[in-house]
C-alpha cells in the first residue's frame, strides 16, 4: 500500500525541467585526463587544477579546446617537466581532435592557466601559459603550430600564476599582459600534511592563510613578441600581495581605458583603475567590490562580467568558498558597485558550494543573461561529517527568471564532481553557448547546450560578432559592441579573460529571444572609432572589419 | 530561554558542574567530531511525549549532563559534545541532551548536525522557543531562508518580544530581498533594544541598499559607536561616505576598517581552533595580542582570564600579559598587570627583572630599586656566578 502511494506521489509530481546542458565529452573529445598532484591533495599546490580555453587558433572560426595540465610534487621534487598543455582542434560541428605535431607543446614546471591575444600582431591568437613557475609563451604560425617564444618573452620571475589577461592598457594598439600570482609555495617549506593546519576540527593541507601572497605582475608589450615588466612603472599590484585567482578585463569607469579585476582567495579583491597615463590605481575599497557586502573578504575564485541590469554598466559575478555565498556585484552611479547577491537569488542557495569557472551569459537566448558555475570543493575531508559541504559537488546554472532574479538548478545531470576552471562558446556553432571544463583528477567535460534544440528557433536568435581591428589590436580586446533589438538592448565589451584560469575567443554574443535581426549595431572601436549598422540579421557570426575612416 | 532555564536548574541542582574525566579525552573528542550525528540512537515512538522541561533528570543522567554543560560553559566544545553524545547513546533523544548536542554542533559551525538534532528535539518538545530559535539560526547559517523564517515566525507567535527572533525574521526576509519588511522588523527590535549593536549594524545596510545614504550613514555611526571594534560598522561607513562623496572620511574609516578586518579575521579562526583545542595556549595568547592591540581591552582581559585560570601563578604568562599591555599603551591594564606579576609570582627572579624594567619605564624609582634588589635576592647564586 505504501508503495502504491509513492508510485502515485511519484507520477503525479511536476517532472523536473529537462537539463540545459548535456555532457557529450565522450562523443565530442574522448577521454582527457588532466593531473593535479595526487588524490589526497596534502599540498595546496594540488588542488587548483589546470587551466582550459576556446578559442580559434586555425582561422577555421571553430573553437579549439586548449588544456593546460599540471603535474605531481614527486615529479616537481625530481625536477621532471610537468604534463604538456595539448591543442584539440575543433571540425566546426563540436568534435575535437589532437591538434598534431605542429601544435605540440612541451611540458612545463606546472600549468595552471592560460590566456589568449594576438601578440604579434600577426592576425593569429598566441597564448600565454601560466605555471607554478615561469610564464610561457606560444606564438601561433599562421594557423599551422605553435612555436614556444618563452625564452625571449622577457617574462620575468618564477613565481605561481594562475589567471592571467591580453589588455592594451597604454593604448599602444599592443597587447599587454597581467598576470595573477597566487602564493609563494616552495617544496620542503610548506608542512606537509598532519603539519597542524585544520578546518572545521579535521587535518588538512595548509594553506592558503598563514602562507605569503605573491604580487601580480603586469607585463609591456614591445612588440614582435617581446614584454617587460612594467609592474612598478605602472604601480601595479600591492603589497602585502593577496592570493590572486581570477582576473578580467573591463572599462568599469567607462572612460574609454580597460581597468581590471583581480579575484583574491581569502583576501580582498583588487580593482585596477586605469589612470590613463600608462599606471594604475587600486580602488577595490573605494568601488565596493574589494570585500562582500558584510565588509568581510571572501575566497574569490572565478569571475563573470557582463551587464546583467542592463544599465550600460559591466557587473561581476565573482564565485567563492562554501560557507561564503557566490557574489554578484551591482554597477551603480558614480562608478561604485554594490554586492547585491541575496536578493538576486545567488547568495543563498550558493552557501554551501565552493565556486569555481563561471560567466554571465544568455545560455537560453532569451534576451537576458544567466550563469553558471563549476563547483568542487579543495578538502577531500569535505566528505567528512559535519562540514556542510562535500568535496565532488553539482554544478549549477542560474537561470534569470525575473529581473535580476535568478533560480539555481543543476547546471547538466546533477552528478557531483570536482570542477575547476571552464571556458564558454559556441562549440557545435549552432548558436548557443557550450562550455568546456576541468575535472579535478579526471577527464575534461564538454557540456553541450540544447537551447536551440529544446527551445522553439523563433524564440532563440542569437547574434555573435568578432571585430578585426585596423593595425595593431587586431582582434579588439576592449572594444564595445551594442546591441538593439526588438524587445532589448545590451552592450558587451570584447575580451578573452574572465572565469577561473581560463581564456575565451574574442567575440561577444548576445541572445536575441523573438527577435530575427538586431535594429542596430554599435562599435566602439579601441582607436576610438565609432561604427553604427542597422538591420543585422540575426543567427550568424558576423565579423566585423574596423572602417578606415 | 526555556532550555537556557533548564540548564540553569540542572547544574544548580547538582552543585557544581563536573568536568569531563581526562582520560582519552582527546581520543574522545576526536570520535565525537568525526561522528555522523544520524547515527545517534533513536527512541521508541512517543517515549518522550510526555518530557517536561521542569522535571528533573534520573540522578546519573543529570551528574553525565551536568558534565556536558560544564564543559560547554568553560568553552570545551568539543570535550561538551562527547558528553552529551555518550548520553544520548545512553538514553536515545533525551531531550536536553539532544539541544545541547544541537548547540555544540552550532558552535563549531555544523549547521546541518544542529539542524538533524533540532528536528529531533521539535519532535520531542515543540514548544521550546529556545531550540526553535535555534533552529532558525541554524537554517539562516545554511541559506535555507525560507525555513529560517518559518521558525523565527513560530517563536514570534508565542513570544512577540523575542528580539533575537525578530532580528533573525528580518535578517531572512532580507536575504530574499524583502527590504522595507526586513527593516519593519529591524526597527522593532531597536524599539526594544535601542543598544542592539548588530541590528543598527543591519539597518544601516538595508538603508544603503534602498538608496536612503543619509539615514543609512546615521544608522552606521550609531553601530559604530555600540560595537567600535566590530569592522563592519566602519566597512558600512566608508562605503557609504563614498556614496555621498566624502571621498576624505571614508578613507579614514576604511584605515581603521582595513586594522578592525585583519585582527577579526583571526580572531575568527583562533577562536573556531578553540573550540575543537580548548587547552592550547597559543591561540588564547594571540587573542589577547589581537584583542589589546585594536583597543579592545574588555575582550583582551576576557581571554587573558581563561589563558590564566589553570596556571594563575605562571611567570611566563603573567610576563606575557604585562609585555602584552605595555606594547598596546594601555597604561592602566599595565599597571595592573604589574602588580598581578608582583603578587602572583613573588618567588620568581625572571618577575622582578621584567617589573625592575617596567618600573623604571614608567619612572616609578621606588619600585624600581625594591624590584631590583628581589631581583638580586632570588637569582644571588647566578649573580655571584656571574661575578
Amino acid at each position: 500500500m505504501l508503495f502504491v502511494a509513492m508510485f502515485l506521489t511519484v507520477q503525479e509530481a511536476a517532472p523536473p525541467p529537462a537539463p540545459w546542458f548535456v555532457e557529450r565529452a565522450a562523443e565530442c573529445l574522448g577521454s582527457v585526463p588532466t593531473v593535479c598532484g595526487t588524490r589526497a591533495k596534502d599540498y595546496i599546490l594540488e588542488v587548483d587544477g589546470g587551466g582550459i580555453a576556446l578559442a580559434d587558433f586555425d582561422g577555421d572560426a571553430a573553437l579549439d579546446l586548449v588544456v593546460v595540465d599540471g603535474s605531481t610534487i614527486e615529479r616537481a621534487s625530481k625536477d621532471e617537466p610537468g604534463y604538456p598543455p595539448r591543442l584539440f582542434l575543433n571540425d566546426g560541428k563540436g568534435k575535437f581532435r589532437p591538434a598534431g605535431e605542429p601544435w605540440a607543446m612541451s611540458g612545463g614546471r606546472w600549468g595552471m592557466g592560460c590566456a589568449i591575444g594576438d601578440v604579434d600582431d600577426d592576425g593569429w591568437l598566441d597564448l600565454v601559459v601560466t605555471q607554478w613557475g615561469p610564464t610561457r609563451l606560444f606564438l601561433n604560425q599562421q594557423g599551422k603550430g605553435f612555436v614556444e617564444a618563452t625564452s625571449s618573452a622577457g617574462f620575468v620571475g618564477s613565481e605561481w600564476g594562475t589567471s592571467a589577461a591580453f589588455l592594451d592598457y597604454d593604448r599602444d594598439g599592443k597587447l599587454d599582459l597581467a598576470v595573477v600570482n597566487y602564493l609563494d609555495f616552495t617544496i620542503g617549506k610548506i608542512a606537509p600534511p598532519g603539519g597542524g593546519c585544520s578546518w572545521k576540527g579535521f587535518p588538512v593541507m595548509c594553506g592558503p592563510e598563514g602562507l605569503v601572497g605573491q604580487r601580480d605582475r603586469l607585463y609591456r608589450n614591445l612588440g614582435g613578441g617581446k614584454f617587460t615588466d612594467a609592474s612598478a612603472a605602472a604601480k601595479f599590484g600591492e603589497e602585502p600581495a593577496g592570493f590572486g585567482l581570477g582576473a578580467t578585463t573591463f572599462d568599469y569607469d567607462g572612460d574609454g581605458d580597460v581597468d581590471l579585476f583581480v579575484g583574491n582567495d581569502s583576501t580582498p579583491n583588487n580593482l585596477w583603475e586605469n589612470q590613463g597615463d600608462g599606471t594604475f590605481k587600486e580602488v577595490g575599497f573605494l568601488r565596493g567590490c574589494s570585500h562582500d557586502s558584510n565588509g568581510r573578504e571572501q575566497a574569490s575564485m572565478g569571475i563573470g562580467c557582463a551587464d546583467v541590469d542592463g544599465d550600460g554598466r559591466e557587473d561581476l559575478m565573482v564565485t567563492t568558498f562554501s560557507g561564503e555565498n557566490n557574489s554578484l556585484f551591482l554597477s551603480k552611479r558614480d562608478k561604485l558597485f554594490r554586492e547585491s547577491s541575496f536578493a538576486a537569488g545567488i547568495g543563498g542557495p550558493s552557501m554551501p558550494h565552493l565556486g569555481w569557472g563561471t560567466a554571465l551569459a544568455d545560455l537560453d537566448l532569451d534576451g537576458d543573461l544567466d550563469s553558471f558555475v563549476f563547483n568542487g570543493h579543495v578538502y577531500p575531508q569535505a566528505d567528512n561529517p559535519g562540514t556542510d559541504t562535500s568535496y565532488a559537488q553539482v554544478d549549477h546554472l542560474y537561470e534569470q527568471t525575473g529581473k535580476l532574479k535568478f533560480t539555481m538548478r543543476p547546471l547538466s545531470d546533477g552528478v557531483p564532481r570536482v570542477s575547476r576552471a571552464s571556458s564558454i562558446g559556441d562549440v557545435d556553432g549552432d548558436g548557443d553557448l557550450d562550455l568546456v571544463a576541468i575535472q579535478l583528477d579526471g577527464d575534461v567535460r564538454v557540456l553541450v547546450n540544447t537551447a536551440r534544440e529544446r527551445l522553439p528557433k523563433e524564440r532563440t536568435h542569437w547574434l555573435a560578432v568578432e571585430l578585426r581591428a585596423k593595425g595593431a589590436n587586431r582582434f579588439a580586446l576592449g572594444a564595445e559592441v551594442y546591441v538593439e533589438w526588438e524587445g532589448g538592448t545590451r552592450g558587451a565589451e570584447v575580451r578573452t579573460s574572465g572565469g577561473y584560469q581560463a581564456a575565451i575567443q574574442p567575440r561577444v554574443h548576445f541572445g536575441l529571444g523573438a527577435a530575427a535581426s538586431a535594429k542596430k549595431l554599435v562599435v566602439r572601436w579601441p582607436s576610438g572609432k565609432q561604427q553604427t549598422l542597422t538591420d543585422v540579421a540575426a543567427d550568424r557570426l558576423l565579423v566585423i572589419e574596423e572602417p578606415k575612416e | 530561554m526555556i532550555a537556557a532555564l533548564l540548564v540553569f536548574a540542572l547544574v544548580s541542582q547538582s552543585g557544581a558542574p563536573e568536568k569531563p574525566p581526562q582520560v582519552d579525552l582527546a581520543a574522545r573528542v576526536a570520535a565525537a567530531l568525526t561522528r555522523d550525528p544520524a547515527t545517534l540512537p533513536h527512541a521508541t515512538e512517543g517515549k518522550w511525549a510526555q518530557w517536561d522541561a521542569k522535571q528533573p533528570l534520573a540522578e546519573t543522567l543529570m551528574r553525565a549532563f551536568a558534565a556536558g554543560v560544564g564543559a560547554y560553559q568553560q568553552g570545551e566544545i568539543g570535550p561538551a559534545l562527547a558528553q552529551f553524545q555518550a548520553l544520548l547513546d545512553l538514553e536515545p533523544d533525551l531531550p536536553p541532551a539532544l539541544y545541547h548536542a544541537g548547540l555544540c554542533y552550532f558552535r563549531l559551525r555544523r549547521y546541518k548536525d544542529c539542524v538533524t538534532l533540532l528536528e529531533r528535539f521539535e519532535l520531542a518538545a515543540p514548544r521550546e522557543v529556545g531550540a526553535t530559535r535555534m533552529l532558525g539560526h541554524a537554517y539562516y547559517s545554511l541559506g535555507r531562508y525560507g525555513e529560517a523564517r518559518a521558525q523565527y515566525e513560530q517563536v514570534l507567535a508565542v513570544a512577540s518580544d523575542d528580539t533575537e527572533a525578530r532580528r533573525g525574521l528580518a535578517l531572512s526576509r532580507m536575504r530574499v530581498g524583502e527590504l522595507d519588511e526586513a527593516l519593519g522588523e529591524l526597527d522593532r527590535v531597536l524599539a526594544k533594544k535601542p543598544d542592539h549593536a548588530d541590528a543598527q549594524t543591519w539597518k544601516a545596510q538595508i538603508l544603503f541598499d534602498l538608496g536612503r545614504s543619509e539615514e543609512a550613514l546615521a544608522a552606521a555611526l550609531r553601530a559604530r559607536e555600540l560595537d567600535p571594534f566590530e569592522p563592519k560598522p566602519w566597512y558600512l561607513v566608508g562605503q557609504i561616505q563614498l556614496d555621498l562623496g566624502r571621498d576624505e572620511d571614508a578613507e579614514a574609516a576604511r584605515a581603521r576598517f582595513d586594522v578592525l578586518a585583519r585582527a577579526s579575521s583571526e580572531i575568527r579562526s583562533l577562536e573556531a581552533l578553540l573550540l575543537t583545542e580548548p587547552r592550547s595556549t597559543k591561540p588564547l595568547r594571540r587573542l589577547v595580542e589581537l584583542h589589546a592591540t585594536i583597543g579592545d581591552v574588555p575582550r583582551a582581559k576576557e581571554w587573558l582570564a581563561r589563558l590564566l585560570a589553570p596556571a594563575p601563578k605562571d611567570v611566563e604568562l603573567r610576563i606575557f600579559a604585562l609585555d602584552t599591555w605595555v606594547a598596546a599603551g594601555q597604561a592602566d591594564a599595565a599597571l595592573a598587570a604589574a602588580l598581578d606579576l608582583e603578587r602572583e609570582c613573588a618567588s620568581e627572579a625572571r618577575a622582578w627583572k621584567r617589573l625592575e624594567a617596567y618600573w623604571a619605564s614608567v619612572r616609578d624609582r621606588v619600585r624600581q630599586v625594591q624590584a631590583s634588589e628581589r631581583f638580586l635576592r632570588l637569582s644571588g647564586g647566578a649573580a655571584d656566578q656571574g661575578k
